[in-house]
Parts: structure tokens; C-alpha cells; sequence
């Protein structure tokens, strides 16, 4: 036996209370024989002291003891005149909640009190509840219930069985969303009605009966109080701890079903016929449409996933999820053939594994699909979670069906968010796991200062699973820390619970478990983590926020690279890609927003809006590398969703608004679901009607950057090229090699793929080239140099073309010029070009070889009519400018090569060779400043001519910049392989110059190379 | 592995225990194997019905070389039947065998002197033998469970480790199993833990479980093999692996 607190509460004055009406004791009895006497007197103290009308119920529930005949010679004359006894005999035992039941049934107080037999709560209890309920009365229409969790409540039991009920209580939360920390105790005061009501419908008898009134109650938003008891735990317990723990689990998950059956379904259903609203604040009716469509898109989705394609990075997130599962087979000694391994494959191990782990191991251990298909099928499952959880998050924040009904709409008919739900392993796994989060982080500042034991341990599960797909994830316990924080020192109630240091401590110390546990919990799936629990992460997030890959891509109609950007990109992408019904929704949210946040408590929204405009503002501010649209910021789209349809409901709750409001609204909502209809399956790259749509995004923006296309056309090669099934060899040439290679050649050996840059495609034999529009200069997009050649099929979305496949022309005159061009046979190779822009006349590559070709034979007229074939194709493309550079450098016409040269280096910054060529010209003007700037540019993007470095050596010894000097000479001896000479020069250069950060690098990846430990 | 852990109906080729339980030894097997370079001899002793031996011969049979049941449980007859076939049935391993890997999955608890039948062991093998131990871990969990199978003790790692040292074994290493179900299972065998349970115990814990309880089980601990040699904390299982004999 324990004792959790000795001090048991003292039972109050009987006289000070203003209840006046009449109460019925409800006490249900079997084989209860050794405790009657203290039934009695405890029964008849209460009886004393109780100044109103009072009726006393026994339900005999079937007892086999002695029990009926006790009663009833001993508590017939017992009580006074003011006080009817009834005993109810059941002929057999129908357990606790049966008997109940009847007992209610025949109840006629006011208020009726449920009591055990056993007394474990005395009935005097009462008197101390309405010493300490407001008016010193039972309210009206609220459900009382004694908890011995109750922070006042004065309980001796076993430790042990507490615990054993804590777990039960968890397992109840977890079924149920009940709140409350003791739903077992049985002294319950319920008003008539209410108890009339639910006893009704009760359909458990046994001692999980308690769990479906409650949850009913719930149901059906009656208030349910918490109340302290005092409780002492009694020998001959009817209740076996494991039997009976076994039955209410299983009891448990029936009420659920059943409950929630006939709230969400049946209930609705019933409503609809009897056209009523169902009594509540809104129509019953948006519970079914939430479930109906949950549903549709839980089936749906995963049906759908088969027709979405490979996207660009799948392999490398497939190979990850390989190794990972390799790597915990083995204990962590797998490498593969190129010595790569979970701990060190390409930048991926930075990411936690989660999903492509699950992926791995579904496909190592069920099999039976594709794996790619079966990555797409878990894809579009995860994408489906993410929608739900929107819907919740949505609920949680209003309490209103209706609005999580419009949240997972929104999702559905938000055609980029449906469209990466299906094939994008990152950043839709982690938009789930950020929604779900927030959902029960939102939960948990809402169940303040005690959060439930499930909130909590879902909030620690969201996190942890957020950091094993990102370690981004982490940005979740900052939230976590900051806004519980902003509670407690914003809202009254919280406020003065600072004062008490054991309730502070109390919410620290769970605050302190959910980030701790979240945080190593975030590494289960994550081997680079594991290796080093508490810096690794933090490397990670530190390579994640200064993420150094650069891809080039197309953004307001220039070709701009990733680390170039300006800083409104993910603003404008949101504000191109979002529906437009999400887009005025977030308009109505700032403007009700400002309106309403002093005069309601909108803290919780302002909590969650702050998680979507945190992240950009960081970006902004950290001038990050982005690219691919706006897909590595999905995950604030479940939150830009929910606000948004606040914002609508604010609006349509407006005096006349609503009939308008709503037309502009389903409006708004049909254009997305048609295009989608039209444009499945490319639903991720749609632009809403605001920015022009596809048709405007054309040669403005990337369209179809994760290669979607490929399977469609692999999937029209097969069908169309009889070659393929008559097992002909036949090459086709990609820029997207593993799709093509994966659609095509796993199916027919035959058909084989090889991968081809856009601008060398020339460059190879082959039959076919198959090409998305990534990568392809704008100009010639819009010149109608693009698809390239013979077109034989187009993937379309809208009217523009996302990917081609041409058919090469027999004669294969540009790739025999190329072959002329690396034997250094210009005059062959200018003459295998003339003919294949003759032959294709769009056909840059032609022009520019062509160019090319005339310029090493120094034939310059000839050279400059294939450069303004070239030009007129794009004005903007690179190889078009340089050819035009070299005319002009050739011709020694300097300053129109500058100017050239200087206009390439805005085309492209990293354009190398423009680097050379004004160096030299600079040089030549003796241009000090400008060489040694062009000098250190053609350095930092990857220039390798010892000649030009030779340039640098000189200009910085004469400007007296020694750690320059010395740096340009070691990367001179370092290209010249002299690499013993360039060490040692380096480290004079970083000795020279500690603050030089290029020097810094250089000698750092150099010793990295070399093996070599910094001293 | 114990048969009357199979009387409640269980079936070791589902149940989520035996197949979280082999995936340690299937890891440490397949090692093994790959590192020797050579097909080793599996000998399950204490083997019962032999179902890791046959689970081993199974995922691996080009790492195997033979296999061995030791029980002293067999009859002549089954020893008789098996004389010939790929996994024979003996009641003593017979002595010198070479390249070999002795699995006790929790035998050891079931011996009264289990510093004695190491050593027996031991001194039958040949060269290049390898071990790999489970036994039932902490005396804290001691329940009616092992009383009705019959266990002698539970173990610690230092337990196992100073049974191992003492019996000149190398230990490769050691941990502890089933370690995130370990505080559950801790306070239901406490609470079971009455006098009359004890007395006269009429079950082991092992029970089959409905279906989609076994599969999440299963993959629950499955997974959580993954971390297996991090913990040295607490677990139900203790396992032990290493060489028995140079």
C-alpha cells in the first residue's frame, strides 16, 4: 500500500451550499454482502446532513451472495421521511454499466450522483464540491466527475495500480481525445437530462461503460468538470487488474468505433433526412463531409500515385533508404561498390531517413510493386496524412467541423500541393510531420498547464518524426519552447500559476522530456546523427542553412542561379502557385486578423502563423540557396491553408456576406479542380489564373523541373516505336537519364538511354532524343526552337510543351560534325553542320558548331552569318554570345568583345570563359582594378589556366596584396599538379593572410584531399 | 528455445517474439560467415524443436555447412531419422568439430550449473568456434513466468560477462533486447507477482496475439534491433556474442 497524500480533504459544513433541488444516488451492487454495513453508514451520514429531497437507488446487479436480502432488511427503515430508498433487482449480472443504467432509468432527482458500492468516495464528497463550485451550486448542463489525478484529490491506493491506470487512461486519450486524466472513477454527478440522454444510448455494460458516457458527453460538447476526491483504494476490488484491463481496451476501441460511427456518420445522416442541423452551432452535415472526403482521398490518392513519374532526385533518395537499411543490417560496416554508405552518400545523409528507410524496407520486405511505385504509393499515403492533419489543425483551432472540412478541400484543390503529395519523398513527409505538430503543439497550449498524457506524447512523436525527415525539424522545439513561453506570460490564468515554482516546474520538466525525447527520437531513422547524437544535427542544420548547391533555373523570365535570387522568390511563388482561393483567404485572414486579435483570443492562430512566416523571413534574411519552385517550402502550406480558410469564414460570417462570399468561393474553387481534371498528372506544375496560368509560366518559370514528363513519353515510346517491342536496338538520348532509363530499357533491354546535356545532344549517336524543357534557354522556347528537330509526341500541360521526343534525322550530320570537330577537322565539321541547319534550321547546336567551326579557320564573315542565325534562335543564350565574343576578340575588335564578355558574365555569372577572355583584355588595357576583379571571379567560378593564374600572381604583387599573390601562385603550382610547392604556398598564403576566407577553403579542401590534419 | 513456451498455441514461424528474436543472431550469423570465408557448422543446443537452427538453415543454407540439434529430449528413434539428413538430431555434441558457431537461445537459465556445461562445451568443440548467447536478464522481472519454465535465474550482462571470462570465451560484445517494452513488462509481472502465482503457475506469458497486434509487435521490436548493441541499460534479454574457441 502507498499513500500518495496522507492528508485526506475534511468534508464541509452540509449547511453552506445554495443547491436546492433533489438528488438521486445511484449505487450499483454485486455480491457486495461484507460491505453493506458500511454502504449503510456511510449512506445514512449522508443521509443527515443532506437538507434536501433524496432518493436512494441500489441496483442489484444478479449478486449470488447475500447481498439483496441485507439490503433489504437494512435499508428500508434506515433513512428519514425526506428520503425514498429503491432497490432494483436484476435477474442476472449484467456488470457495472447495465446495472447503471437501469438505475438512471428509474432516477427521478434533479441531479443524479453515480456511486460505487464499495465507497472508495464517500457521498459526503458532495458537500465539498459545492463549497467549491461557483455559487455554491451543481451548474447547469456540465458533467461533474471525481478524479483522483485532481491535483486537490486525496488518494490511498496501490503505486502500482495507479500506474496500471495511468496506461489505461493513455490508451483511453489515445482512442478517444478524451482530456481527462481519470475517467474510471465512479462518482459522477450528471444533471437529469444529460444522464437521462446518455444512459439511454449507453450501449456498454461492463467498466468501460464509463469511457462512452464520457466520450458521448463529448460528443455531443457537454462541459465535463474535474473534481477532487477523496479516494482509498478497497480490498476485495470486483475490478482484476489484467482481465479487466484486457476487456476495457478492447471495450475501449469499440466506444470509439461505435461513437465516432454515429457522430460522424449515422448522426449526419439522420440530420440530412430529417433536414435538421443536428442542434449544434453548425450543420452536423460538415462531420460527414470531412469523413467522405478523408476517405475518397485516402482511396483515391494511393490509386492515383501509379500514373505520377520518377522525379529528379528519387534515386538518389531511393539509394539513400537502401543504404540506411544496409546500414542497420549490418550494424553499420555496409559500403557499397563505391564505397558509399548511409554515413557518407552524396549530402543525403545530412537528411534524416525516415521515409526513404520505410520505403527501403517496404520494398525489401513486401515487395510485390515497382519500387518506385511503391515509393509513390507510401508518397501519396504520407501526402493523404498531411491533408488530414491540415483538416485537424484546422479543427483544433476553431472547434468547427466545417472549417476542417474546407482545410482538407483546399489541400485536395490545391493542385501543387496534390501533385508533389505523390511523388515527392522529402518535402511532403516533412510537411506532414510539421502539420501534425502543430496540430498537437496547438493542443497542447490549449490543455495548459496539463497537457494531456497523449498530446504529449504526440507532440514528442511529431517532432521526432519531423527531424527524421529534415533536420529542419529542430525548429519545432524552438516553437515549442517560445510559444508555451508566450502562454504562460500572455494569458491571465497561466500568469499566475508563475508564481507556484512546483506548477512551473512541473510544465518544464514535461517541456524539457518532449524536446529531449523529440530530439533523439528525431535520429532513429537517421544513421549520420547516431554516430554523434549531439553535434551531428547541428553540423547538419548548419550545412542545411548555408546550403551551397547552385542550380541554374528559370525565374521571372531570366535564368538566374540558385544562390542569385531575389529575396520576394518563395513570396512569389506563393503568390503564383497557390490557388487563388487560398490567396484572398490569407488576404481575409491579415485584415479579420488585425481586426479581431485584441477583442478575441486568437493567440493560438497567431501561433501558427507565425510558423509559416518564420521560415521565409529566415530564408529571406539568410539569403538561402533555393530552387525547384517553392516545393522546399510546402511544408508552411498546410498552415497558409488553414489560415486562409479562417479567413473565408470570417468573411462569410458577415452580415450579407455569406450568399456572395460563398459564390466567389466555389467559384474560385472550380477552376483549380477543371484544370486539374485536365492536367492529371501533372498537378505540380500549375500557376493559377492570377499570373497567367501554364500557358504565361512558359519561358518564365520552371515548369516540369522534376521530370514528370519522362514517363508519359517512355510510356508513348513503348506503344508507338515498334522498334521497341520488335527488339530492335534503339538509343535514345535524356537529360533526364534515370526516369528514361528506368520507364524504358528495364522494360525492353532494347531500348537503351544515355544521358545528354540539351546543349551537347548532338554530340552522341542515337534515334530519339527525349528532353524536358528544363535547361532550355527561354529564347529558343519561345522561337520555336524548342522541341528540337523531327518532333514525333509533346507532354503537354495547358498549351505548352513540357517534354518532347524528336526523331534524329538518318543522316546524323551534327553528330558527324562533332566527331570532325574532336579530330580538329573544322573544315569537315563545318560542312557536316552547314548541312544539318540546313536540315533543321532551329537547330542552334548546328549554328553554334557552325560558328564555331568558321572561327578556327579564322573564316570570320562566314563565322558571323551562323552567329546571327544563332542570335536570331536567343539573344540570351550563352553559347550564342561567346561565339559572338570570339568573333569579336578574334577580329581584335576589343571593345565590342568586351562588351559582349561583360554582358555574358550578367547572362551567367559563372560563365567561366568570359572570365578568361576579360582578363586578357584587361590586362592588355593595363586595367589594374578591373583584372584583378575579373581575376578573382574567374577563380571563385572554377577557372583552371595556370596561364591566367599566372595573370593574378603579378597583379596582386603589384597592388602589394601578398596573401592574393600567394594564393593565385598555390593554385597555379596546384593546376600545374605541382602539388607539394602549392601546399607549402598555401599555408604561407593563410599564414600571411588568417583573414583571406577563399585561401581558408581552398587549403582546407586541399588537405582534405591530401589527408593532411590542420595543425 | 523452450517447447513448454509453445504450449499456449504459439506459432515461433509468426509470432512477433521468435522473429524479432532471430534477427540479431541472423546479423551476427551473416557476419560471421562473410568474414570467415567459410561455411560453418551451426549446433543449436538446448535446441527443443530447433527452430532457430531451421530459420538459420533457411535465410543462409550457402553459409552452412551442417546442422547440429542438441537436446537431451531427443529419442532414438527422432536421433535415428535424422541421422542422414541435412539437420541432424543428437543429444550430445559429439566432439572436434571445427569452424562452427553454438547458438543457446535462453538455455543457459535452464541449467543449474551453467558454468559446467560451458566448460563441457567447450572442451568438445574443435577449433574456430563461435557463440551466440540469449538468456532471460534481470532478476526484477522474475515472475511466474519462469517459475512455470522453470528458469534457475535471470541474468545481467556482468552476470553473462563473468560466466563467459571465467570460462576463457572472448566476448565480441553484449547487450541487452527488448528494451523499450522492458518498463511495461516490468510492472505487469510485478503486479502478477502474488503468492499464488508463484506457487502454482499455471502459464508461461507467451500467448498468441490477434494478428495485427503481433504484426505491429513484430515490427516494433524487429526495428528496434537496429539500436540492440547501444543498449547496455536494461532489455528482457541479455545476449552475448564471441568466440568460444580460437
Amino acid at each position: 500500500m502507498s499513500k500518495r497524500k496522507n492528508k485526506v480533504t475534511p468534508v464541509a459544513s452540509a449547511q453552506k451550499h445554495n443547491y436546492s433541488g433533489s438528488l438521486s444516488l445511484v449505487i450499483p451492487c454485486y455480491n457486495e454482502q461484507k460491505r453493506i454495513g458500511n454502504l449503510l453508514k456511510q449512506l445514512k451520514s449522508f443521509d443527515q446532513k443532506w437538507q434536501n429531497p433524496l432518493e436512494i437507488i441500489i441496483i442489484d446487479d444478479g449478486s449470488s451472495d447475500q447481498s439483496v436480502d441485507k439490503i433489504k432488511k437494512d435499508f428500508v427503515e434506515a433513512f428519514g421521511s425526506k428520503t425514498s430508498f429503491q432497490l432494483i433487482e436484476l435477474p442476472k449480472n449484467q456488470g457495472k454499466g447495465g446495472a447503471l443504467k437501469a438505475g438512471v432509468a428509474a432516477a427521478t432527482g434533479d441531479y443524479i450522483l453515480t456511486v460505487d458500492a464499495d465507497m472508495a468516495t464517500k457521498p459526503n464528497a458532495l458537500f465539498k464540491w459545492l463549497k467549491e463550485l461557483p455559487g455554491k451550486t451543481f451548474p447547469e448542463n456540465e458533467i461533474l466527475i471525481g478524479s483522483r489525478e485532481h491535483e486537490k484529490s486525496a488518494v490511498k491506493g496501490q503505486l502500482l495500480r495507479r500506474f496500471a491506470g495511468l496506461i489505461f487512461n493513455f490508451i483511453i486519450q489515445l482512442f478517444t481525445n478524451l482530456h481527462l486524466s481519470d475517467t474510471q472513477c465512479g462518482f459522477k454527478l450528471y444533471p437529469r437530462e444529460n444522464a437521462k440522454r446518455l444512459f439511454a444510448d449507453l450501449g456498454t455494460n461492463g467498466w468501460a461503460h464509463d469511457v462512452e458516457l464520457l466520450y458521448a458527453a463529448r460528443l455531443q460538447n457537454t462541459p465535463i468538470r474535474t473534481m477532487p476526491v477523496a479516494w482509498e483504494h478497497q480490498e476485495d476490488s470486483k475490478i482484476s487488474l489484467f482481465s479487466d484491463s484486457l476487456k476495457m481496451f478492447g471495450q475501449t476501441i469499440m466506444i470509439s468505433t461505435r461513437l465516432n460511427w454515429r457522430h460522424f456518420i449515422q448522426q449526419p445522416l439522420r440530420d440530412l433526412t430529417a433536414r435538421t442541423s443536428g442542434g449544434g452551432k453548425e450543420p452536423s452535415w460538415y462531420r460527414l463531409l470531412f469523413v467522405v472526403l478523408s476517405l475518397a482521398l485516402l482511396i483515391g490518392m494511393p490509386m492515383m500515385s501509379f500514373d505520377y513519374g520518377i522525379t529528379g532526385d528519387e534515386e538518389l533518395q531511393k539509394t539513400y533508404g537502401e543504404l540506411i537499411l544496409k546500414h542497420f543490417e549490418t550494424d553499420g560496416e555496409y559500403v557499397n561498390k563505391d564505397d558509399e554508405n548511409a554515413l557518407n552518400y552524396k549530402n543525403l545523409y545530412y537528411y534524416g531517413g525516415l521515409f526513404d528507410y520505410v520505403a527501403a524496407w517496404m520494398n525489401e520486405h513486401v515487395g510485390g510493386l515497382d519500387p518506385y511505385d511503391m515509393r509513390h504509393l507510401l508518397n501519396s499515403l504520407v501526402g493523404f496524412l498531411m491533408i488530414f492533419f491540415t483538416g485537424l489543425l484546422a479543427r483544433e483551432l476553431t472547434g468547427s467541423w466545417r472549417m476542417a472540412f474546407f482545410a482538407i478541400l483546399f489541400m485536395a484543390l490545391s493542385p501543387r500541393i496534390f501533385g508533389h503529395s505523390m511523388n515527392n519523398p522529402k518535402d511532403i513527409p516533412f510537411a506532414a510531420a510539421y502539420a501534425f505538430t502543430l496540430l498537437y503543439l496547438i493542443r497542447f497550449i490549449k490543455q495548459l498547464p496539463r497537457p494531456g498524457s497523449k498530446t504529449v506524447v504526440m507532440l514528442t512523436i511529431g517532432i521526432a518524426a519531423a527531424i527524421n525527415v529534415r533536420v529542419g525539424g529542430i525548429l519545432l522545439i524552438a516553437y515549442f519552447g517560445l510559444f508555451v513561453g508566450i502562454a504562460y506570460l500572455l494569458q491571465p490564468e497561466l500568469r499566475k500559476l508563475l508564481s507556484s515554482p512546483g506548477k512551473v516546474g512541473r510544465i518544464v520538466l514535461i517541456g524539457v522530456l518532449v524536446a529531449v525525447l523529440g530530439y533523439f527520437g528525431g535520429m532513429l531513422c537517421w544513421p549520420y546523427a547516431q554516430q554523434a547524437p549531439l553535434t551531428n544535427p547541428f553540423k547538419a542544420l548548419s550545412e542545411m542553412s548555408n546550403f551551397s548547391t547552385s542550380i541554374r533555373m528559370l525565374f521571372e523570365g531570366e535564368h538566374l542561379w540558385s544562390d542569385e535570387l531575389p529575396w520576394y522568390y518563395i513570396p512569389k511563388w506563393v503568390a503564383i502557385s497557390a490557388p487563388l482561393f487560398a490567396l484572398l483567404g490569407l488576404l481575409f485572414f491579415v485584415g479579420f486578423f488585425i481586426i479581431r486579435f485584441k477583442k478575441e483570443d486568437l493567440l493560438p492562430l497567431a501561433f501558427v502563423a507565425f510558423t509559416a512566416i518564420f521560415p521565409v523571413a529566415y530564408a529571406i534574411y539568410k539569403e538561402s540557396s533555393l530552387y525547384d519552385g517553392m516545393r522546399h517550402f510546402l511544408f508552411i502550406f498546410p498552415v497558409l491553408i488553414v489560415l486562409a480558410v479562417w479567413g473565408w469564414d470570417q468573411l462569410i460570417r458577415l452580415p450579407k456576406m455569406r450568399w456572395p462570399a460563398s459564390g466567389v468561393l466555389v467559384l474560385l474553387m472550380v477552376l483549380p479542380a477543371f484544370w486539374m481534371i485536365k492536367n492529371y498528372p501533372y498537378h505540380y506544375i500549375y500557376f493559377n489564373e492570377l499570373s497567367g496560368g501554364v500557358n504565361r509560366a512558359y519561358a518564365y518559370y520552371e515548369t516540369d523541373y522534376w521530370m514528370n514528363s519522362i514517363k508519359e513519353m517512355s510510356d508513348w515510346m513503348i506503344e508507338n516505336v515498334p522498334a521497341i517491342k520488335g527488339g530492335d536496338t534503339i538509343m535514345v538520348q535524356s537529360n533526364c537519364y534515370v526516369p528514361a532509363a528506368h520507364y524504358l530499357t528495364k522494360r525492353y533491354k532494347n531500348a537503351r538511354v544515355r544521358y545528354a546535356r540539351y546543349n551537347d545532344r548532338h554530340r552522341n549517336e542515337g534515334d530519339y532524343f527525349m528532353f524536358i524543357s528544363r535547361f532550355v534557354n527561354k529564347d529558343l522556347m519561345k522561337n520555336e526552337a524548342w522541341p528540337p528537330g523531327e518532333v514525333i509526341y509533346e507532354a503537354k500541360v495547358g498549351d505548352i510543351t513540357i517534354g518532347a521526343i524528336t526523331k534524329r534525322a538518318p543522316e546524323l550530320y551534327d553528330y558527324r560534325a562533332a566527331e570532325a570537330e574532336k579530330k580538329r577537322d573544322f573544315a569537315a565539321a563545318a560542312s557536316f553542320y552547314e548541312q544539318a541547319s540546313q536540315q533543321h534550321p532551329n537547330n542552334e547546336t548546328a549554328w553554334f558548331g557552325l560558328a564555331n567551326a568558321h572561327l578556327q579557320q579564322r573564316n570570320f564573315p562566314q563565322a558571323k552569318t551562323a552567329i546571327d542565325e544563332f542570335i536570331k534562335l536567343s539573344d540570351t543564350h550563352v553559347n550564342g554570345q561567346f561565339a559572338l565574343a570570339l568573333y569579336h576578340y578574334n577580329l581584335n575588335q576589343v571593345e565590342e568583345a568586351k562588351k559582349v564578355l561583360q554582358r555574358l558574365t550578367r547572362l551567367n555569372y559563372k560563365y567561366n570563359a568570359s572570365y578568361y577572355y576579360l582578363a586578357l583584355i584587361y590586362a592588355r588595357e593595363n586595367n589594374t582594378a578591373k583584372l584583378a576583379e575579373t581575376l578573382e571571379m574567374y577563380d571563385s567560378t572554377g577557372g583552371r589556366s595556370p596561364q591566367i593564374y599566372d595573370m593574378g600572381i603579378q597583379v596582386f604583387a603589384q597592388t602589394g596584396d601578398r596573401g592574393k599573390e600567394l594564393y593565385f601562385k598555390a593554385k597555379k603550382l596546384y593546376f600545374q599538379q605541382q602539388y607539394q610547392e602549392a601546399y607549402n604556398t598555401i599555408q604561407q598564403a593563410t599564414t600571411v593572410a588568417p583573414d583571406y576566407e577563399v585561401a581558408q577553403k581552398f587549403r582546407t579542401q586541399f588537405e582534405e584531399q591530401l589527408g593532411v590534419k590542420q595543425k | 528455445m523452450d517447447l513448454k513456451e509453445l504450449e499456449s498455441g504459439v506459432d515461433p514461424s509468426t509470432h512477433w517474439y521468435y522473429q524479432s528474436k532471430k534477427v540479431p543472431l541472423f546479423r551476427y550469423f551473416q557476419r560471421l560467415a562473410q568474414r570467415q570465408k567459410k561455411k560453418l557448422t551451426v549446433i543449436d543446443f538446448g535446441s527443443g524443436s530447433g527452430f532457430f537452427a531451421y530459420e538459420l538453415l533457411k535465410a543462409f543454407p550457402e553459409l552452412i555447412e551442417d546442422v547440429l540439434l542438441i537436446d537431451i529430449g531427443y529419442t532414438e528413434a527422432e536421433m535415428a531419422e535424422t541421422k542422414n539428413a541435412p539437420v541432424k538430431k543428437l543429444r550430445f555434441i559429439p566432439e572436434g568439430i571445427n569452424d562452427s558457431i553454438i547458438i543457446m537461445m535462453d538455455v543457459l537459465e535452464h541449467i543449474e550449473d551453467d558454468y559446467a556445461i560451458l566448460r563441457d562445451i567447450k572442451s568438445r568443440l574443435g577449433y574456430n568456434a563461435h557463440f551466440f548467447i540469449t538468456v532471460p536478464a534481470f532478476m526484477s522481472v522474475w515472475s511466474s513466468h519462469d517459475v512455470y519454465l522453470g528458469h534457475y535465474r535471470r541474468y545481467t550482462i556482468p552476470m553473462v560477462k563473468k560466466l563467459l571470462v571465467e570460462t576463457d570465451c572472448t566476448i565480441q560484445s553484449q547487450y541487452y533486447i527488448y528494451g523499450s517494452i522492458f518498463p511495461l513488462v516490468w510492472m505487469v509481472r510485478r503486479l502478477k507477482r502474488n503468492e499464488e502465482n508463484m506457487s502454482n503457475p499455471e502459464s508461461s506469458d507467451m500467448k498468441p496475439l490477434p494478428g495485427p497486434v503481433n504484426f505491429l509487435l513484430k515490427q516494433y521490436n524487429s526495428f528496434e534491433m537496429n539500436f540492440r548493441k547501444a543498449n547496455k541499460l536494461f532489455g528482457l534479454t541479455c545476449v552475448a556474442e564471441g568466440v568460444l574457441k580460437n
